[in-house]
């Protein structure tokens, strides 16, 4: 299990840098936005990243609740924590890619707000999660909360289609008609950042999640050593 | 079975981002300019004209029917009057230039400086200087056909009355221009509207204008001679103006972009092995615990 593990592990390190390559050296200069619109390929697939991340916490809580193994509890966890860092590493890379291109670092606009608030809700579920001393309790409630969480990702996918008064760009389909920064999906660009999405959403949460699910697994463990030394 | 059912639902699942967008749509082709990588700047190609510059950040554009080229470059330089030197001195070092007007105008938000020559022996320069840093980009308009004159000027409507600046500009540029046009009437161009009047100088000699106000400003092609080459300069002047542009360097913002996207990343990895490191620490104690109980 664990060789399997350092295998994947070293396939997502070398995507990731081929990813980087496409994304640094392939892809040409934006001649609108400059340098900066390179941003965009780790921007949009880390989004994707973290609905895959999220898609964990949501199988986990459905199976935890079917099932009550621990295990499926894990991979929620797992799913959450992986997912909120791709989805802070989304708001901090649009709001880095922001600042030139709109002036702004932040603004309240639908697309941004709902991203904000999904990550918000996540970061409540870690909080939640360890304020919860009952193991079982804790474990209902998270997965109770990682399944209803999903509606926040899925909010934030579909807001530009629901709320066309956005400034934010479309990658897929035509942008709304007030968004700035968009750009030309040329050849070029698709193929830089194709591979990128492929890795980011899928190889990097699932190698991550698999080593915070065996953080997880060895959290167990210690927490049931603890527990038979407590009773011995 | 079951392992396989999760995954039918995962790749569903992942399909939904996909799904919830609407189909592309086919796109128009871009009009491809011509880049200056080394410079950062970029100029549209007129339709009909050609590049032929092999130097690099030099754009020159020539046309069939027309006796002299559209010139784009960035010079470093320390003033707008030096700037213009030194892109003289690239592009003309052999000709013997008078200035004729300057000012200001604001295209987009950005201040152009514009300026006209005659250049001594026939012939004439219209020049835009567009300064970012310590940068010109300098964008100009060669006439070497001694036999006619050649100027384009942007310029601020007075009083909302284009003509009332037209005719101040050509007082200045042609003294004792009669004011009154022989002909003026509106002309469809494939970059819309334009009037097109006819003065007449006091040597008897015909002068061409084209004009168009877009919002404050009135942009005019003035040609003294036969009247033929104004149309064609005129498409590829403005095409070429209203299509400059510089791309922004925002390098720091894209090497911030990659540290903070590294720290998150390489943060969470720490944290995961630092985590799992106190956790064996804790299992060795537990275990060290449970043989001293023993």
């Amino acid at each position: 299990m664990t060789k399997s593990l350092h295998i994947l592990t070293g396939i997502t390190i070398i995507s990731v840098l081929f990813g980087l390559y496409l994304a640094f050296g392939y892809a040409r200069t934006d001649l609108e936005q400059g340098d900066i619109q390179r941003i965009f390929y780790i921007h949009m697939p880390s989004f994707f990243g973290a609905f895959t991340a999220f898609t964990g916490t949501v199988i986990g809580g459905v199976m935890y609740l079917r099932t009550r193994h621990v295990k499926w509890d894990s991979l929620a966890v797992a799913g959450v924590e992986v997912g909120l860092m791709l989805a802070l590493l989304n708001l901090a890379t649009g709001a880095i890619w922001a600042r030139p291109i709109w002036n702004t670092w932040w603004t309240w606009d639908p697309r941004l707000t709902s991203a904000a608030v999904m990550a918000l809700t996540y970061l409540a579920y870690l909080m939640l999660r360890n304020g919860i001393e009952n193991a079982d309790k804790r474990r209902l409630f998270a997965s109770v909360y990682g399944i209803v969480a999903i509606t926040t990702v899925i909010l934030t996918l579909m807001i530009i289609r629901i709320v066309p008064d956005t400034i934010h760009p479309a990658v897929i389909g035509p942008s709304p008609q007030n968004a700035e920064g968009v750009f030309e999906a040329t050849p070029r660009v698709a193929a830089a950042l194709l591979p990128n999405l492929l890795i980011w959403s899928t190889l990097v949460p699932i190698t991550l999640m698999w080593w915070r699910i065996r953080l997880e697994n060895k959290s167990e463990h210690v927490q049931k050593l603890r527990m038979e030394l407590i009773n011995s | 079975m079951k392992t396989r059912l999760i995954i039918y639902f995962l790749l569903l699942v992942m399909t939904t981002p996909v799904i919830a967008q609407d189909a592309p749509e086919p796109t128009q082709l871009p009009v491809i300019p011509y880049y200056s990588s080394s410079q950062n700047f970029n100029v549209p190609i007129p339709p009909g004209w050609r590049q032929i510059s092999t130097e690099a950040g030099l754009a020159e554009f020539i046309h069939p029917d027309v006796d002299g080229a559209i010139y784009a470059l960035a010079v470093q330089a320390e003033d707008v009057q030096s700037a213009l030197n030194a892109a003289f001195e690239q592009l003309i070092p052999e000709l013997e230039i008078e200035q004729r007007l300057t000012g200001v105008i604001t295209l987009d938000g950005l201040d152009w400086y514009k300026s006209l020559y005659d250049i001594v022996g026939g012939g004439n320069i219209t020049a835009f200087v567009q300064q970012r840093d310590s940068t010109y980009y300098v964008l100009l308009y060669l006439n070497r056909n001694p036999e006619i004159d050649l100027y384009m000027l942007a310029i601020e409507a007075e009083n909302n009355n284009e003509q009332v600046s037209i005719e101040e500009v050509l007082s200045q540029l042609y003294p004792g221009v009669d004011l009154e046009p022989i002909t003026s009437n509106e002309v469809e161009l494939s970059n819309g509207t334009w009037i097109r009047s006819t003065y007449q100088l006091p040597d008897g000699e015909a002068l061409h204008t084209l004009h168009q106000v877009r919002f404050d400003t009135t942009y005019v092609v003035i040609e003294r001679g036969d009247g033929e080459t104004l149309d064609t300069v005129n498409k590829a002047l403005f095409t070429a103006l209203f299509g400059f542009f510089v791309t922004p360097d925002n390098d720091e913002y894209l090497l911030l972009g990659i540290v903070v996207a590294a720290g998150l990343v390489i943060g969470l990895i720490l944290s995961m092995v630092v985590r799992y490191r106190n956790l064996q620490k804790d299992e060795r104690l537990i275990q060290q615990l449970k043989q001293d109980v023993h």
